[in-house]
């Protein structure tokens, strides 16, 4: 008995979801290190427009990135709320700046549906699936999309 | 090369004991953070000073045994070299004597590396075209076989590394020649090279020599542009000394690691920047007032007349794509800069007398444009081929930094070397000058090499100049002095100026320093009284003497017509005009013999 539920619990996949003004967006939770509060950002003179700039984090140097912008959606306006999602990507980590950070989710392996060609503005490859609650859509973003340069 | 591009080997070997000190140490560090944790807790202060300081101690030992772990001796190198050297005297018949020193030296793996193929490299073409065929060295009476030594030792935090051959050596003269013959550098300039080492470092001039070419005595220092270039990379000086058929001396200097480098920490705006000290020449601080006389456009760029030589000034605002910024010295507020060029210090009110200092002095100081904070700071840097001043708004400390490497997204910044973390947390980035450079060149289009032209006739036109400094005493007189007479300039308040015995004297570093006004000595307007004066100091017969002087206090390299009968008088070598105005020339030591004649008598 304990096995299969077990079994159940591995094949569901944990989202963090964050809202990015009001659009919700989720990452899957197992590619994130940690959510910090946003600490004092070193603008990069010449770097991309979507670049936030560069922050120490305990002795690394992290570069923050406009989620907003990376997605062609509004930039994130500075506020209480805001937090960076430190993401792991190979070599290095990424900050992702959000507007603000919501629940995670479970989602059941055939509780997601395929990205349509775009949501809003945002093209749909930017998303790897989008999710149903109840009462709104959740776009679950491509991390990859997300951090390539 | 290949190496240098290559990223640092996957496997380093360190010695046992340096691993039982860091896990010491790691262990240290863990007790450091018990007792800052229970000092926290209990709130006592006492406790948390002396774990303050005890944690300050085990992270610089710790720091100093993990840099440790990636020094390597030069024998690892040496090794290398010896089979080298062997396979190449065999292939050319020419038999060498290799001897080594300073095995033991240590230093960073990375650069070791990076080095490597350059030293290589050299020793190829030592062994090539550097050492003679035994019959040649028969009828030279050198020994049969041709020595050549490798060395290194430390020395004020570089390691210096000296390849030394007892070869044909190579004609400086012959270099010149070579030079101006390929067009690469103009004859004039080949003309001007007086010092030896100076000559010989022409071969480090990209095409000097063709691939291949043959051209008897002289074509042993082929591809040694790349090697400069590498070294460079790893922040390195290379040097050569060579007398014709004596031998050669190469000589490396390299830091003894990259990691942590010293660096000067500059601001603009909010933000702060590392420049490097490697690259770092002087420190410059312009006054506003004389912002207009120090920096000249030619040809649309900015440049600096400094001691008689043409620096290109670039803003580093500008080079970087940043919005200029000032903060405005009444409210304290930043403002976007409207100002486009650096020179322009006008203000819409009021027209500025382009001729006189004098003028400066009576201007109303309510704009902004002259306000002590409107100063300008300039770091004057340097990297191989390039020298230019930066402007930016402030100079900070100099800190030594740790060096760490931007994310992917900012790849394609340029201009940045990498980022550091400062003392506050805060990141700040470190400036990659030779790019900085670049980037500005390309914005002012072919502006530099008008500056190139303009510094080589201002070469041609003195041909034969000398450096004086320029000062008044009253407004009017501009008076000159040897520059290489000065000591030191000094600025001091008239309050620090004592009146002792009859004489005037300075309190300073411990000691009396005796002044004299130049009124005394010569026949000239008397210096007015001032709340500042500037003190030009000197070394009279192994006595330090300083003469009062008024601003402004300049330095220029000027050819000079000396007239000596016109406004002759003691202490006075002669007259000349200098840029439009009449200048009275001193004789130094006449002029404290005049004012303080018992300074000889005692003799």
């Amino acid at each position: 008995m304990k096995s299969t539920i077990d079994a159940k619990h591995t094949a569901f996949s944990e989202y963090a979801t964050f809202y990015l003004k009001d659009a919700l967006c989720g990452i899957a939770l197992d590619a994130i290190q940690e959510i910090n509060k946003p600490s004092d950002l070193t603008v990069v003179p010449q770097a991309p427009d979507y670049v936030m700039g560069i922050v120490n984090l305990r002795g690394r140097i992290v570069t923050v990135i406009d989620t907003g912008k990376r997605l062609g959606l509004n930039p994130i306006e500075a506020g209480e709320k805001m937090r960076t999602i430190i993401v792991n990507d190979g070599e290095e980590s990424v900050g992702l700046m959000v507007d603000r950070i919501a629940n995670v989710v479970r989602i059941e392996p055939d509780g997601t549906e395929s990205p349509p060609a775009n949501i809003g503005k945002v093209p749909g490859r930017c998303f790897d699936a989008v999710y149903k609650t109840e009462d709104r859509l959740v776009g679950l973003l491509s991390l990859d999309s997300l951090v390539r340069c | 090369m290949e190496t240098a591009s290559q990223p640092t080997e996957a496997s380093v070997s360190i010695n046992v004991s340096l691993l039982n000190s860091l896990m010491n140490l790691a262990g240290e560090l863990v007790l450091c953070r018990n007792q800052l944790l229970q000092a926290i807790n209990s709130d006592d202060r006492r406790l948390l000073e002396t774990t303050g300081q005890h944690i300050d101690l085990v992270t610089s030992e710790i720091q100093e045994q993990i840099m440790r772990t990636r020094m390597q001796s030069m024998g690892c190198l040496f090794d290398k070299l010896s089979p080298l050297v062997g396979e190449l005297a065999g292939k050319t018949g020419k038999p060498v004597e290799l001897s080594f020193a300073g095995e033991k030296v240590e230093m960073d793996k990375t650069i070791m590396d990076a080095m490597e193929a350059s030293l290589t490299q050299l020793i190829r073409n030592t062994i090539k075209y550097g050492i003679e065929a035994p019959e040649i060295r028969r009828k030279r009476n050198k020994p049969e076989k041709g020595a050549l030594e490798i060395s290194a030792r430390h020395e004020a935090g570089h390691v210096v590394i000296d390849i030394v051959d007892d070869g044909i050596g190579i004609d400086p003269d012959a270099l010149v020649r070579r030079a101006v013959d390929k067009g690469l550098i103009a004859e004039q300039q080949g003309l001007e090279i007086a010092n030896e080492t100076e000559k010989a470092g022409l071969v480090f001039l990209p095409d000097l020599f063709d691939e291949g070419e043959e051209t008897g005595d002289c074509c042993r220092f082929s591809g040694l542009d790349t090697v400069k270039t590498d070294l460079e990379k790893v922040g390195g000086v290379i040097d050569v000394n060579t007398h014709p058929d004596r031998g050669t001396q190469v000589r490396i200097k390299l830091p003894l690691t990259l990691s942590i480098i010293p660096s000067q920490i500059v601001r603009l705006g909010e933000e702060r920047f590392a420049v490097p000290q490697v690259n770092l020449n002087e420190l410059l601080r312009i006054p506003a007032d004389q912002v207009k006389h120090m920096i000249e456009t030619v040809g649309g760029a900015e440049v600096i007349r400094l001691r008689g030589e043409l620096l290109p000034v670039i803003d580093l605002a500008g080079a970087l794509g940043i919005e200029r910024s000032f903060v405005h010295p009444e409210d304290g507020q930043r403002y976007p800069e409207r100002r486009l060029s650096i020179a322009d210090r006008r203000s819409k009110n009021h027209s500025i007398p382009e001729t006189s200092y004098e003028g400066m002095e009576q201007r109303e100081n309510t704009d902004r444009r002259r306000h002590p904070d409107s100063a300008l700071n300039i770091a004057v840097v340097s990297t191989g081929k390039i020298k230019y001043g930066l402007v930016v708004d402030a100079m900070n400390d100099s800190e030594e930094i740790v060096v760490k490497s931007l994310g992917k997204h900012l790849k394609g910044c340029r201009g940045f070397a990498g980022a550091t973390i400062m003392g506050d947390g805060k990141v700040a980035l470190i400036l990659d000058v030779a790019s900085i450079g670049e980037m500005a060149a390309l914005r002012t289009g072919n502006k530099t090499e008008a500056v190139v032209e303009d510094k080589a006739t201002h070469l041609e036109k003195n041909a034969g100049s000398q450096s004086y400094l320029f000062f008044s005493n009253s407004q009017k007189e501009r008076l000159a002095v040897p520059l290489d007479t000065v000591a030191r300039i000094e600025k001091v308040d008239a309050d620090a100026i004592e009146t002792v015995g009859g004489s005037r004297v300075l309190t300073y570093r411990g000691g009396s320093l005796p002044l004299i006004s130049l009124e005394d000595a010569i026949c000239i307007d008397p210096l007015p009284e001032k709340d500042h004066y500037q003190v030009i100091c000197f070394n009279v017969d192994g006595r330090e003497v300083g003469l009062l002087a008024a601003p402004p206090v300049d330095a220029a390299d000027v050819a000079v017509d000396l007239d000596t009968r016109t406004l002759k008088q003691s202490g006075v070598m002669g007259s000349a005009v200098l840029m439009d105005q009449t200048t009275l020339i001193l004789d130094v030591q006449q002029v404290v013999k005049n004012a303080r004649p018992e300074f000889f008598h005692e003799e």
